[in-house]
């Protein structure tokens, strides 16, 4: 493998071994990567710390010179999202609400990273707020999608997808709140995790909707998501409703007999034709190689959206009511009175979609319609139950991670039923609480990734690993790059 | 479902956003029909609506209580910095008389 | 007859150490926005965690009025907008950590159990600084820091009663340690809603917030419910709505309306998984509770023979109860020590304005005056004197008695020698005694100790006086 081969298509740990054999340079590779996102011009970052990594890149090869070399991530360049806290940072959520804001402290996942070694880049685009499926939402204008620029990345995590897609970063994290990691994934090709709700720490991620928010990584390989997931996961006491369990460590990928159930959204008329063919071929290579596969009857995808739409409207409603004004962010010019001063920052800080799904959650949680917040939570009951027992009887779960590859500019922006209805297959885990990952799994007839999505029960993202590792060793696609 | 333009106005209100009337008019729409398609979703899924469903997303099922120990934020300088409006290390926002609110 | 119908809703501040869901310091001793962190500022992506502290001690207050705690209770989200209110929301208990209970008093005649309705916990607002120059201040200092709500049932009939109430439920979470409810810096606020009917319908209820003292909250009630008894009276309806209490002017002022709707949008809050408790929690707290005030004080009266005012005096202050108590234990007789203690001592802190802790006495002291009344070496007279000059020296009383030649004069001749000379002064009055005026002995006793500084013994001047009186 050439330098070039390796930083395009190489594994977190081949990389690893590359520095710590002196093979290549940390500054070199940080630069390398910082390069590209200049010259692909794809609006992937919103900001790139370019002195600040090649200063700690400088750093690490004084480590590799004195054989001090420590770290699952050592001098592995990495993005965040926009919407995850790191101190002395801007924080800005893709919003005008936030954008002169810093950040006071740090998130606990970039902490993590940190501490192995990773080094940031940037902070990468996103839908306002994380509240979109396109990153067309973004204050600071779309991301382009690196297989075809006049297409969408997904979103709302749409500038991590693309980057690492474009190969402007080793890996990114994004948040997925009703897709929002694995549908840009499936829409730029690479692969992206949402973990079972309460397996990685919220700090330090701005939140959306506090029941349903997860971070997650975006990498080129599930083997990769993998090692990032083994990072950052693991009770945080600084976010309660992150669970006390054993921390997951990487497995090696050892072969086995998978029962694998499908759902019949694979069989939904609405479902992309080359997406079908795609994972009809797919499911025939998984039966050919002795795994147990079935169709099962799961119909929730025509349920998910609305439910996860009263859900995450009334959260977030409440929790983008701190930005007043008052204490940090936008503050409107002229007013004449308090309750001026909030409407007209209010109304001029937020975006359109942010505004209507600020006012959705409010009428939602008016107290004459306070049962429909309480009932959705009954159908994302229903939901796991329903998931639970189909656990019961197969390892794993496939589903399209999107009924149609990546959209044009425009296509949806104007019709927000329409795009919100483009979460109907991921938001079913946000529901859920269950893991869910979208990997590559070929191509439509215009050029355009597909992605496939493995869902497990909660917290066995063990089985999830070995399953998307299997498929990931048997095919080319997650190698496939686009075209510069 | 059926929404007025009142409710609009009064979601706007509470949430402190000012909406001009076209702005009314076009969330009005999207409010309908969202709230209409969960309504739909409930039925066929034969559901009541329950407002006192309990349920938490979360499956720890110990609270992780935090001992009372002092942590002090050393930082207090850089929160204040991020203020749009503040004045001797105090916020400032237009006058509010006492017994307004 | 019209009848009043009170309920109060009181918020206690929980004695901790640090804010209900961050570490940041509760105190109020430095500059605004100090104790302030991300968490409580509201920053972005922060979130809350329970105070251990905080839980036990609701927990601790909320066997002490004898309620029912929730196994399971939730924190929710009141939801409003207001510059002190940094997320926008404030979180607190949708179900709460305790429900019914009661508080008992002492109504004058009988006692009362005055329902409690829920105890929950929440978090403070900051404060807001007003001034006339176009521009508010805030200080986020308060910010998060722990209260509790406790919610009375409307049972209370008049401020007396509500009076007794706040007493006493201060009283409960100053022993069991969760609160130092010092109402003048805002640890214990009280909010009654009153409402007045001349028939078992609840009429419309106002609130009267703003009330800084005990001596406010009776006024403001009565106030209040005369407002209320002359405004129906009048034939106008009574609009149901919140008062400030205006110390300067006494009385209510309705508070101005409030811009757009009130909505709070109450749901379940998602950063914070139910609390759960065990009945290991719970006994551990159990067992740490003292005896409450409401025992005390049926004790004291009943051990001692104290009376109601003296044992309410002694509840209020623990501190005063335990300096009783231990003198009482030292051999001091309880009647005595009650009386020194609640007149002499007491009187003599408030002339000097000193603290109860500035006395320099103890317990001993007491026991030992009360020696030297029984021996006669004093009288009751002297020993108050005598206390009254010890409290803040400490000295002890037998040499103070010693040293300013103060010991009771028993000899009768010297008693007879001061009775002869006031026979002498006094030819007048002996006159008019001899002719039925009884009523001068008393004068003729005065005299005598007059003549002898306090120290002639009673009984004696007595036998002495009435002797020659008579065989003249």
């Amino acid at each position: 493998m050439t330098e070039n081969e390796l930083l395009l298509n190489g594994t977190i740990g081949q990389i690893l071994s590359a520095v710590k054999g002196g093979n290549i340079t940390v500054e070199g590779t940080v630069r390398f990567f910082i390069e590209r996102i200049k010259k692909n011009n794809l609006n992937t970052f919103i900001e790139i710390y370019e002195e600040e990594a090649v200063k700690k890149a400088r750093e690490a090869d004084r480590k590799v010179a004195a054989g001090d070399v420590r770290g699952a991530f050592f001098g592995i360049p990495f993005a965040l999202k926009d919407n995850i806290a790191v101190k002395g940072h801007k924080l800005t959520c893709a919003s005008n609400m936030l954008r002169d804001y810093t950040a006071t402290y740090n998130s606990t996942v970039y902490e993590k990273i940190e501490a192995e070694g990773g080094i940031l880049i940037g902070r990468t685009n996103m839908d306002e707020f994380a509240m979109g499926s396109s990153t067309e939402t973004s204050f600071y204008g779309s991301t382009l999608n690196p297989w075809d620029r006049n297409r969408v990345p997904g979103g709302s995590s749409g500038g991590s997808a693309a980057a690492v897609a474009a190969r402007e970063v080793v890996f990114a994290l994004g948040s997925d709140t009703g897709g929002s990691i694995r549908q840009p994934a499936a829409f730029c090709g690479v692969t992206g995790l949402k973990p079972t709700y309460g397996r990685v720490s919220r700090y330090g991620l701005v939140a959306f909707a506090s029941s349903l928010d997860q971070i997650g990584p975006i990498c080129r390989s599930a083997e990769d998501a993998e090692r990032v997931f083994s990072v950052i996961n693991g009770f945080d006491k600084k976010d309660t409703t992150s669970k006390e369990v054993e921390k997951y460590d990487f497995t090696d990928y050892s072969p086995k007999k998978f029962k694998v159930a499908v759902s019949n959204d694979l069989n939904d008329t609405n479902l992309n034709p080359d997406i079908k063919l795609s994972l009809s071929n797919l499911l025939n290579d998984i039966k050919r190689d002795g795994h147990n596969v079935e169709g099962v009857d799961f119909d929730f995808s025509k349920y998910s959206v609305p439910v996860y739409q009263i859900l995450s409207c009334s959260e977030a409603s409440s929790n983008l009511a701190r930005y007043d004004g008052i204490r940090y962010g936008y503050r409107t010019e002229k007013y004449d009175s308090l309750f001026d001063m909030y409407k007209k920052t209010r109304g001029e800080g937020f975006g359109e979609e942010v505004k209507r799904r600020i006012l959705f959650g409010t009428y939602i949680l008016m107290a004459k319609n306070s049962a429909l917040y309480a009932s959705s939570f009954k159908v994302a009951r229903l939901i796991r139950d329903k998931l639970k027992g189909t656990f019961e009887k197969y390892d794993i779960l496939i589903t399209p991670t999107t009924f149609n590859p990546a959209f044009k500019f425009g296509e949806k922006i104007d019709d927000p039923i329409q795009m919100h209805h483009s979460d109907a297959l991921t938001s079913i885990c946000n529901l859920s609480g269950n893991p869910g990952i979208s990997i590559p799994a070929g191509f439509s007839r215009e050029g355009l990734p597909i992605g496939l999505q493995i869902i497990t029960k909660r917290f066995d993202e063990k089985t999830m690993f070995q399953f998307a590792k299997y498929l990931q060793s048997k095919s080319n696609w997650h190698r496939a790059l686009p075209e510069e | 479902m059926k929404i007025e333009n009142e409710d609009v106005r009064k979601a706007a209100e509470i949430a402190k956003i000012y909406l001009n009337n076209e702005e009314v008019e076009s969330y009005k729409i999207d409010l309908e029909d969202m709230t209409q398609e969960f309504l739909d979703v409930l039925q066929s899924l034969g559901i009541d609506l329950d407002e006192k469903f309990d349920f938490t997303q979360s499956s720890s099922k110990r609270t992780v209580l935090r001992n009372d120990n002092p942590d002090v934020f050393e930082e207090t300088d850089k929160i204040i910095k991020n203020a749009p409006s503040v004045k001797e290390g105090l916020f400032t926002v237009p006058t509010i008389l006492k017994g307004e609110n | 007859m019209y009848k009043a119908t009170i309920g109060i809703e009181v918020h206690a501040q929980i004695k901790t150490k640090t804010k209900m869901f961050c570490g940041c310091k509760v105190e109020f001793l430095g500059k605004s926005n100090t104790n302030i962190c991300p968490v409580c500022m509201g920053e972005p992506g922060t979130l809350p965690r329970v105070n251990k502290r905080a839980v036990e001690l609701a927990v601790r207050t909320a066997i002490a009025l004898h309620a029912r705690i929730n196994m399971r209770s939730i924190f929710a989200r009141k939801n409003y907008f207001y510059p002190d209110l940094p997320k926008g929301y404030q979180i607190t208990q949708s179900i709460p950590l305790a429900e019914g209970g009661y508080v008992e008093i002492d109504t004058g005649n009988g006692k009362k159990k005055i329902a409690i309705t829920r105890l929950h916990i929440e978090e403070d607002a900051g404060k807001l600084f007003h001034t006339a120059e176009g521009h508010s201040f805030v200080d986020f200092n308060r910010s998060g820091v722990p209260l509790m709500e406790i919610v009375s049932e409307p049972v209370i009939k008049n401020e007396k009663e509500a009076v007794a109430y706040l007493k006493r439920l201060r009283q409960i979470v100053r022993y069991v340690g969760s609160s130092d409810a010092d109402m003048e810096k805002g640890q214990f606020r009280c909010e009654p809603n009153i409402s007045v009917s001349k028939d078992e319908n609840r009429g419309t209820k106002t609130e009267v917030k703003n009330l800084n003292s005990l001596k406010a909250v009776e006024r403001a009630i009565k106030y209040e419910i005369s407002r209320q008894i002359k405004t129906i009276d009048r034939g106008e309806i009574i609009i149901q709505q919140t008062m400030l209490w205006d110390k300067k002017r006494q009385m209510a002022i309705p508070m101005r309306k409030k811009e757009g709707v009130n909505e709070y949008r109450y749901f379940k809050e998602p950063d914070l998984i139910p609390l759960i408790l065990n009945d290991g929690d719970i006994e551990k707290q159990r067992k740490s509770i003292p005896e409450l005030p409401g025992e005390k004080f049926d004790r004291l009266i009943k051990q001692y023979g104290i009376k109601k005012e003296e044992a309410e005096i002694l509840v209020e202050f623990p501190y005063i109860a335990s300096f009783f108590e231990k003198s009482v234990e030292s051999g001091c007789s309880p009647k005595y020590a009650i009386g020194w203690i609640t007149t002499d001592i007491l009187g003599e802190l408030n002339k000097a304005g000193k603290k109860f802790s500035d006395i320099k006495t103890g317990p001993s002291h007491l026991a030992a005056l009360n020696k030297l009344i029984d021996n006669k070496t004093i009288n009751m007279n002297i020993a108050k004197n005598v206390l009254r000059s010890i409290i803040f020296t400490g000295e002890d009383g037998n040499d103070y008695v010693k040293a300013n030649n103060l010991a009771q004069v028993t000899d009768e001749n010297a008693i007879e020698n001061a009775v002869k000379e006031l026979i002498e002064e006094n030819a007048k009055e002996v006159e008019r005694y001899k002719n039925g005026e009884e009523k001068l002995f008393g004068f003729f006793v005065g005299q005598v100790m007059k003549k002898m500084r306090g120290k002639a013994n009673p009984g004696v001047v007595n036998k002495v006086l009435k002797d020659i009186l008579n065989r003249r």
